[in-house]
């Protein structure tokens, strides 16, 4: 199961630096961080998972869709090469690691927390608050997003 | 659950208003956002009038009998907040209903504006440091929107400027939690603060620049000018007064005091800051013509003297700036509304284009006088006296350059404040303002409203700082005391 979860990160990632429609890339990199959060839950660390899930797939994502409205993201951008080429090397320079069987050696164990908890109950347990605090933002950014539209439909740009 | 309704009924009716908008475009709207706003004044005063006067109370909330597992938390901190919070949302609530005719949507303006009132309530209730963060993106988000409002391209250009400097903020903050949580295995504000000798000293850093950035701190100030400029006056009303408030003063002062633990060098660093934007920001208003942009520059000087006062970590001086927090919030947003006021009167805020307004709109100017008084820092309006108790502060602990540095930018703030006041309400009437008449009902009764109070509160300042100010400076106190004991036990 971690393998294709693995796979699955890599695959998301990848499509989010290559997929030119800004939008889409976005999308691609919010399920690439699901599926992160979902390894460190795998690998015991529940809160890093929460914290990854609530900050990366859902706050940095509503601040990247927040921006494209901002700056019109309907047309498709020229890219530089560099962040393609850099994103291969570094896709290379870690599956050798992995098939060589890098191990890390030092892991902050005082930051990861109970293992045995899952998802639901680190979240409703522990976190519950910042689950309201979520429902804020997603209000905020829904309440801007919809400003901002009605604005450019009123200006007709 | 109580103390929940700070959070939940502003979200609730934020979520409800584009519903009510398709009954009525422009009564509902304004009727349920002020209604909400007036049941959190009277529910802050309500708070405070079971407030036991020391310690903290927190609550649980429970859903159909299970207990939900967030624990809200009020002290006399976070009592003075939510009610400024909640008096200068009001304020500002009553202004918009006539003014924000010309700004689109007033359901989704007010779903913003409540949405930031409730997640600055959540930023000052919360017990965690990583659900503080969260709010705070919640608040940064509806300021971002509020701020694209403005019609014109300074607007969506400030909006943006904001949206990424705050984001660099975030980042900062965000990274300064994560060394915490790296190190203290945990994100609760009491739990860190017991083992608080195991935080990395870079977090401090990261956390100096994150929430400078939110304060508009210099050199941290770049955005501010930018993003009040373009936007329509109630944004920087709300955000000097509220917003900046809480996001940036009260959250770097909870984090420096009550949980990383204050030390002489942090307090050498904020009244660095401190003085520094005093000085910088009152220079860099003197050479500005448009009136919110002086006003943001004010504000950066204003936020200064807050600094200062925190600083210096004696009692006087932290009740000082808290005096200044809660005084300025008043003023500040004074302020702003009344370069609202002239801008709905004018179509304009540059005021070399302006004149002689003061016989076509006679309330708007005299709050304007009384505001300008105020932040210079004249008797016997509020200013003076958070100004005063922050002078009296300097001497005692010899401080005495700062001090006069304090009073020199004080004179500053007088001779720009006066320079906007005789260009734009005395002299000859300009040709801009020759259609000019007084302001709507409900934008006056807002901005009387407030010049009061910069009255009232100056006149009873005695009993402010008893009752507000002071249980607040305790649990600063309590923070410095409690890092002293840290030190010394864990020294000996």
């Amino acid at each position: 199961m971690e393998p294709l979860i693995l796979l699955a990160v890599m695959i998301f990632s990848g499509l989010a630096i290559f997929l030119k429609d800004l939008l889409k890339a976005v999308i691609c990199l919010m399920i690439s961080s699901i599926f992160l959060g979902i390894i460190f839950f795998k690998l015991g660390a529940p809160y890093a998972g929460v914290f990854e899930i609530s900050v990366v797939a859902g706050l940095v994502m509503v601040l990247f869709i927040l921006t494209i409205s901002l700056v019109g993201g309907e047309d498709f951008v020229k890219e530089p090469a560099i962040p393609v080429i850099f994103f291969l090397i570094l896709l290379g320079i870690f599956s050798l690691l992995a098939v060589f069987g890098f191990k890390v050696s030092f892991i902050p164990s005082s930051a990861t927390g109970d293992k045995f908890l899952n998802f639901g109950q680190v979240l409703w347990a522990g976190r519950t608050f910042d689950m309201v605090a979520q429902i804020s933002v997603i209000f905020a950014g829904v309440f801007v997003i919809l400003a901002i539209v009605s604005r450019k439909g009123k200006n007709g740009k | 659950m109580f103390l929940f309704i700070f959070i939940a009924v502003p979200l609730v009716v934020a979520g409800f208003l584009p519903i009510a908008s398709r009954v009525s475009k422009k009564f509902l709207p304004d009727f349920l956002a002020n209604l909400c706003l007036v049941i959190l004044v009277a529910a802050s005063i309500t708070t405070f009038k079971l407030w036991p006067g020391a310690g903290s109370f927190s609550h649980k909330i429970f859903w159909f009998g299970d207990s939900l597992n967030i624990s809200v938390v009020l002290d006399g901190l976070s009592l003075l907040m939510i009610f400024i919070i909640s008096s200068i949302s009001l304020a500002v609530g009553l202004f918009s209903i006539d003014y924000m005719d010309k700004y689109g949507s007033r359901a989704i303006y007010y779903a913003m504006f409540l949405v930031l009132v409730a997640a600055t309530n959540g930023i000052v209730l919360t017990s965690d440091l990583f659900t503080m963060y969260i709010f705070i993106e919640a608040a940064g988000l509806a300021s971002y929107g509020l701020v694209s409002l403005g019609k014109t391209r300074d607007s969506t250009e400030g909006a943006f400027k904001y949206l990424i400097l705050s984001a660099v903020a975030s980042s900062f903050i965000l990274l300064g939690i994560a060394l915490i949580f790296l190190t203290t295995g945990t994100t609760n504000i009491k739990e860190i603060a017991s083992v608080s000798r195991l935080v990395p000293k870079l977090s401090v850093i990261l956390f100096l620049a994150g929430f400078g950035l939110k304060s508009g701190l210099v050199p941290f100030h770049f955005w501010m000018p930018d993003a009040y400029t373009g936007a329509p006056a109630v944004l920087p009303a709300l955000s000097s007064g509220v917003f900046v408030k809480v996001a940036g003063v009260y959250a770097m002062s909870r984090v420096f005091f009550n949980v990383i633990g204050f030390s002489y060098n942090i307090s050498s660093l904020l009244v660095y800051l401190g003085i520094i934007s005093i000085l910088v920001g009152a220079l860099l208003a003197l050479g500005q013509t448009r009136l919110k942009r002086l006003l943001a520059y004010s504000s950066i000087s204003q936020v200064g003297y807050i600094f200062l006062g925190i600083g210096t970590g004696t009692p006087l001086g932290i009740i000082g700036g808290l005096l200044h927090l809660f005084y300025h919030s008043i003023f500040k947003s004074l302020l702003f509304l009344n370069a609202g006021a002239v801008e709905y009167a004018t179509q304009t805020d540059e005021s070399t284009e302006l004149g002689g307004l003061g016989a076509k709109m006679p309330f708007t100017s005299t709050t304007n006088v009384i505001g300008l008084l105020s932040a210079a820092g004249v008797p016997p309006l509020n200013g003076f006296w958070s100004k005063l108790i922050i002078v009296i502060a300097l001497i005692q602990i010899k401080m005495y350059f700062y001090a006069f540095i304090a009073i020199f930018a004080s004179v500053l703030t007088l001779w720009y404040l006066l320079l906007i006041q005789r260009r734009v309400f005395f002299g000859k009437l300009k040709e801009q303002c020759e259609n000019a008449g007084e302001i709507p009902f409900w934008m006056n009764l807002s901005l009387v409203g407030l010049a009061l109070a910069c009255f009232w509160t100056g006149v009873v300042f005695a009993p402010v700082i008893l009752k507000w100010i002071l249980p607040g400076a305790n649990v600063l106190v309590e923070g410095i005391r409690s890092s002293i004991n840290t030190f010394i036990i864990g020294g000996s």
